[in-house]
């Protein structure tokens, strides 16, 4: 087991593919018959090590490193998150031949979101996690780690706690984020959203600060099968405040998509 | 300064309920329940047209006392028969509730009253975490988590789902959406300062019950540092007082008419915990255990029963004629900010014509005053 802040990067199976000019890792991992494929894209900061652990007791999970991510060279090549997006497509085509859920937490889900509308006939199901790509709030990057943790936390207190990631590696991920998007709503991503055909969960926390509280009822608005999922008491890392919810929430969505509403949950306490 | 009828909807012969909690059912006559309510919404009636502003429902259970276990089924009563006041839930045990169904509730009230509606929130005394066996040391954090779920199925245009810590649901969607946007007044009935900031940190309006000028303006001084913090400041409607008054027409008179209630045994009969009980709450509130053999324990029957908690208050908070009532207002009004005080008149051993007596002199001689503060 991985703790929560860890990298998707600690454990599985590692390899790599060429895309694009890009050399590009994976880690798989996951049951000797799974029932299904899931690939996660990190955003920056801290990942999805929990989620991935539950994960992969029933399916096989590839954890693609997005190029100029982790402890990939800077990306000086890709010009915006549609074209990333596309080289990340082409990569997961070369691992997963056949069709596959797609997770992304952060600056990942905006990738997630890209990919999907790129490769629809690819993606069965879609798991946005505090996506950052309709109406993120504007405003100067943090200038303190305390201010930082301020706006990833419902509760910056937490992040003493997290394992600590490599300034070095936070801060070429931000300068290809803030290259890329610049801070700014993307506002062809909300043009396009109702083209996303497959079932898509949306997840923010409930104390989210990175994006307008508006941001979730678009999604929902405007992707035809969708759900949006407020985890409370998280802010925009929710897999570091509130692991445990977070899980639950993503692990039956993958595995029951938009049927995820029906309650499953026995009452009985005595029978 | 605005005035609230605190519409207790006492049950008529509550004098002769015993003192422990909870009342049988066994005490309740239908008949004398269904007068009761007739009286209480008659005593709404009269404070409406005297002028009073608002009219609040609490919650209370398994006594009588306050024959309201569901205030919004009360306040549903109160606004098909007063037109033009507001109507606050004052307030609602959400921590107990499914929040969602409460939202539910409130869309429904504010939609019946056009936008009359007010909502608040408590934990409430040591007995009003017993009715549904809820764990008392997870109250706080539910009654939070309820008002956060609340307010965001008030407010959400959209279909959600709710991953909370003590609540999860896979679909909310609340229809009608208030009147009132974008939410209904919010008030969070407390004195304790996780609350008060709670309140101060969401922009929410604060109410405090039964306390001293004194004590309550400590509570106030600390919300309204925490709401300055935060950036805001509360309008007068957005700090309540509930308080419980003998109103006569003259001190002297009012002073008689308290002894007189004292000595036929003046209290809210049917409340008390027993001793033990009030402990093990007290105790699982700060998440420690509590063996009820200990050797403090009361022993004897229910009716021998004492609280263990001291109370903190005097049993009637306004006693006086018109001119003390007002003096004793401006106080709260001056010290603490209050700008809306909710009365209950009804005290155990008086009847309903005594309080309509009260209502009409208080708003003859008392609300023309304090509406000018």
């Amino acid at each position: 087991m991985t703790q929560a802040g860890q990298r998707l990067t600690a454990a599985g199976k590692e390899d790599h593919v060429e895309v694009d000019g890009f050399r590009i890792r994976y880690w798989t991992s996951g049951p000797p018959r799974p029932v299904g494929a899931v690939v996660m894209l990190e955003g920056m900061t801290w990942g999805l090590s929990k989620l991935r652990d539950a994960l992969v007791q029933k399916y096989q999970v590839i954890a693609l490193e997005l190029p100029g991510f982790g402890a990939s060279p800077a990306n000086t090549r890709s010009q915006s998150v549609p074209e990333l997006a596309n080289t990340v497509a082409q990569a997961t085509a070369q691992v997963v031949p056949e069709h596959y859920t797609l997770i992304g937490t952060s600056f990942g889900a905006n990738v997630a979101l890209w990919q999907t509308l790129q490769a629809p006939d690819t993606v069965e199901a879609l798991v946005l996690i505090a996506p950052t790509a309709i109406l993120p709030v504007a405003g100067p990057m943090a200038s303190t780690p305390e201010e930082t943790a301020r706006r990833l936390f419902a509760h910056p207190e937490k992040a003493r706690g997290l394992a600590s990631v490599d300034p070095a590696i936070v801060a070429k991920e931000q300068a290809l984020v803030q290259r890329l998007t610049g801070g700014m709503h993307d506002a062809e991503a909300e043009r396009r959203l109702g083209e996303i055909p497959c079932a898509t969960l949306v997840l923010f926390g409930s104390e989210e600060k990175m994006v307008a509280p508006e941001a979730a009822r678009i999604y929902r608005e405007r992707i035809p099968n969708s759900n949006i999922a407020f985890v409370y008491d998280a802010g925009h890392l929710i897999e570091a405040e509130r692991p445990e919810a977070l899980v639950n929430a993503v692990s039956d969505y993958v595995e029951l998509r938009e049927t995820f509403i029906v309650g499953r949950q026995t009452g009985i306490i005595n029978p | 300064m605005k005035a609230s009828l605190f519409a207790q909807m006492g049950y008529a012969e509550r004098h002769k309920f015993p003192a422990t909690w909870p009342v049988p059912p066994s005490y309740h006559d239908p008949a004398v329940t269904m007068q009761s309510y007739a009286d209480g919404l008659e005593e709404c009636a009269l404070a409406e047209e005297m002028g009073f502003d608002w009219i609040s429902c609490s919650e209370h259970h398994y006594s009588g006392n306050r024959l309201t276990p569901n205030p919004a089924v009360m306040a549903a009563a109160v606004s098909q028969r007063c037109k033009k006041v507001r109507i606050a839930l004052l307030g609602q045990l959400l921590q107990h509730h499914n929040p969602v169904r409460a939202a539910e509730e409130i869309g429904m009230l504010d939609n019946l009253t056009g936008g009359r509606v007010i909502m608040a929130f408590l934990r409430g005394i040591p007995s009003e975490d017993l009715p549904y066996t809820m764990n008392p040391a997870e109250g706080r954090a539910r009654l939070f988590e309820g008002m956060d779920l609340l307010l965001k199925a008030l407010t959400e245009p959209q279909p959600f789902s709710w991953e909370g810590r003590y609540y999860q649901f896979r679909t909310v969607s609340v229809c009608p959406r208030p009147v009132q946007q974008p939410l209904p007044p919010v008030i969070v009935a407390t004195r304790s300062d996780d609350a008060v900031q709670y309140a101060a940190s969401h922009h929410l309006g604060l109410a405090v019950s039964y306390d001293p000028v004194d004590q309550m303006a400590r509570v106030t001084d600390k919300y309204s540092q925490w709401c300055q913090e935060a950036g805001w400041q509360p309008t007068p409607d957005q700090v309540v007082y509930r308080a419980s008054i003998v109103l006569a027409e003259t001190d002297r008179q009012a002073k008689h008419r308290l002894e007189a209630l004292k000595a036929s045994g003046l209290g809210e009969r049917g409340m008390d915990l027993r001793s033990s009980v009030t402990r093990a709450v007290v105790a699982a509130r700060d998440g420690k255990a509590f063996d009820p053999r200990h050797r403090n324990v009361a022993a004897g029957g229910a009716q021998g029963a004492r609280p263990a908690v001291p109370s903190r208050r005097e049993l009637v908070t306004l006693v006086g004629g018109p001119d003390t009532i007002v003096k004793k207002l401006k106080a709260f009004h001056d010290q603490c900010g209050v700008g809306v005080v909710d009365l209950g008149f009804q005290q155990t051993g008086t009847n309903h014509r005594e309080v309509m007596q009260e209502i009409e002199l208080f708003g003859r001689e008392v609300l023309p005053r304090i509406k000018e503060f």
